[in-house]
């Protein structure tokens, strides 16, 4: 279920410039901001030499998506599941394969590294590969562990190389509308925020034989995975953040196997609240087995409530109805509330119901049910983005703090469930950006 | 078949177009007493056109359904006589 009308990376950066404030709102988010005028024109024409590890389902998303950014060069294809390698073979056929990643960081043609393994192989690819000197672009959630993540933001640091994590929303045009809108104060002072993500499939894919089993499906086991939380909930986590400019500081929440009783080890239904310091809470809810509700994050103020994934605000004070149909209306209950027989209104009483307005006329929607990715969520601008900041050598500013305290937050909830307790974030694993700074 | 004329005279026609302004009128009376009463805006004297033109039809219908009735009782007196 998608309305694509898809906006060129050209053209959203032109609507963003009509914005209010442009260039002023632009500095807002300081990662879209990373690489200069100046600086694209001096890449024009240069293009990232690429080693891609891990070339399964959201692996093969990218690979087709860089075959057409003329930035990208991948120049190196890894995995140890050859009917993987071989289907992105398919989509780079010059590049050369690798069964160990090792082996491909030691190529030193590679200048960057994608990454898109399985959530447990994250942390120490990514770190290896900055310790080798290569730029490095690795999928959400960032590791398994707070300790994993601190680690890879910390060899971050110290390496000077570029880190981009797969937190697409950062660039997807229709959430900086939103948050422009926020940040303005348009929706006034955020009391609350609502975010969920229901789907209703099992998240398996086939295998082909049973040794293969968790390989295949690593996202349904403790060893590989945290389920819901990192897969899912860190996207939306990052959005609350960003709307709030704070990091929560508690956490607590429950989680359960309801309906997938099918020998999988993570949660596939968890419901959490997040609360930050000004008494706000962010609740966060995630079925798998019930897709009516879809995705959103309802992030609500005393003005108004924004709903990014579908595209709309709605304000408090809605337009009444026009006058004339108010009088008709007053009219039309004096006269016929007290005969029996009179039946609904026929006057349009609800003509004041908020059906909110959509935040840009083109713009991309989509029912999160696909695992993989979807068109117009901002991955295509991500990815030119890391092409960008991988040629120029210079980092995209707080794109990695974001996703570190998404990261975090979300393993932090897991915790939470798991060990039936509010967790406090812990001083240790707080990083200088927004309030812990 | 032979169709029959119907003649409407000229002061016939001139009588309905201002009983159809005045109808008119009051519509319009209307809705700026609605808009002063409800507090909305100014522009619904434009944008509520059609309201304006349906409820003008309204009174207009309700003009003629009067008028056939005093005609009914004053051909009910006449016939009495």
């Amino acid at each position: 279920m998608s309305e694509d009308t898809n906006l060129s990376r050209r053209d959203f950066f032109k609507e963003l410039g009509m914005m209010g404030g442009g260039g002023m709102m632009l500095s807002a988010f300081p990662w879209l901001q990373s690489c200069s005028a100046d600086d694209k024109a001096k890449i024009v024409k240069e293009k990232v030499r690429i080693g891609f590890i891990g070339t399964g389902s959201r692996g093969q998303f990218h690979l087709n998506n860089l075959k057409s950014n003329p930035m990208a060069d991948v120049v190196a294809l890894c995995d140890n599941y050859p009917p993987h390698l071989k289907d992105a073979s398919a989509i780079f056929p010059k590049a050369k394969m690798y069964a160990d990643y090792r082996q491909l960081l030691e190529n030193k043609d590679i200048q960057a590294v994608m990454i898109a393994t399985p959530l447990n192989e994250h942390a120490h690819m990514t770190i290896e590969a900055l310790q080798a000197g290569k730029h490095v672009f690795c999928e959400k959630s960032m590791a398994m562990t707070p300790q994993d993540c601190f680690d890879m933001y910390n060899t971050f640091k110290q390496s000077g190389k570029v880190l981009f994590i797969g937190q697409q929303r950062l660039y997807d045009p229709k959430y900086i509308r939103v948050m422009e809108m926020i940040h303005s104060g348009l929706i006034g002072t955020i009391c609350g925020i609502r975010a969920y993500w229901f789907r209703n499939n099992d998240w398996r894919r086939p295998v082909p034989s049973p040794e293969l089993e968790r390989k295949i499906n690593w996202r349904l086991y403790k060893a590989t995975s945290c389920g819901l939380m990192t897969e899912l909930a860190t996207h939306q986590l990052q959005v609350g953040n960003w709307a709030l400019k704070m990091i929560p500081e508690t956490v607590t929440g429950m989680g359960d196997i309801v309906f997938w009783k099918d020998g999988r080890e993570v949660y596939d239904n968890v419901s959490l609240i997040y609360r930050y310091s000004n008494g706000v809470k962010m609740s966060y809810e995630s079925i798998i087995s019930n897709k009516f509700l879809g995705l959103e994050e309802e992030i609500l103020g005393n003005k108004g409530t924004v709903e990014p994934e579908k595209g709309k605000y709605y304000f408090e004070d809605v337009k009444p109805a026009p006058g004339i149909m108010q009088l008709i209306n007053q009219i039309e209950h004096k006269v016929f509330d007290n005969v029996s027989f009179a039946g609904p209104s026929w006057v349009p009483e609800t003509a004041s119901i908020n059906k909110g307005e959509m935040i840009m006329d083109h713009m991309t929607a989509h029912d999160g049910a696909s695992s993989v990715g979807a068109a117009g969520d901002g991955t295509v601008e991500l990815e030119t983005a890391f092409c960008e900041a991988a040629i120029t050598g210079k980092p995209a500013k707080n794109l990695v703090e974001e996703a570190y305290y998404s990261s975090v937050l979300g393993l932090l909830g897991l915790q939470a469930m798991e060990e039936n307790r509010i967790i406090t974030f812990p001083a240790e694993y707080k990083i200088p950006y927004l309030n812990f700074a | 078949m032979i169709m029959k004329d119907i003649l409407i005279s000229s002061k016939r026609q001139k009588t309905e177009l201002i009983i159809i302004i005045v109808c008119f009128i009051a519509a319009f009376i209307m809705n700026v007493v609605s808009i002063i009463v409800y507090k909305t805006e100014w522009s619904e004297l434009w944008t509520q056109i059609l309201w304006m033109l349906v409820i003008t039809c309204g009174f207009y219908a309700l003009t003629i359904i009067v008028r056939i009735l005093i005609w009914l009782v004053r051909r009910l007196c006449i016939y009495k006589k």
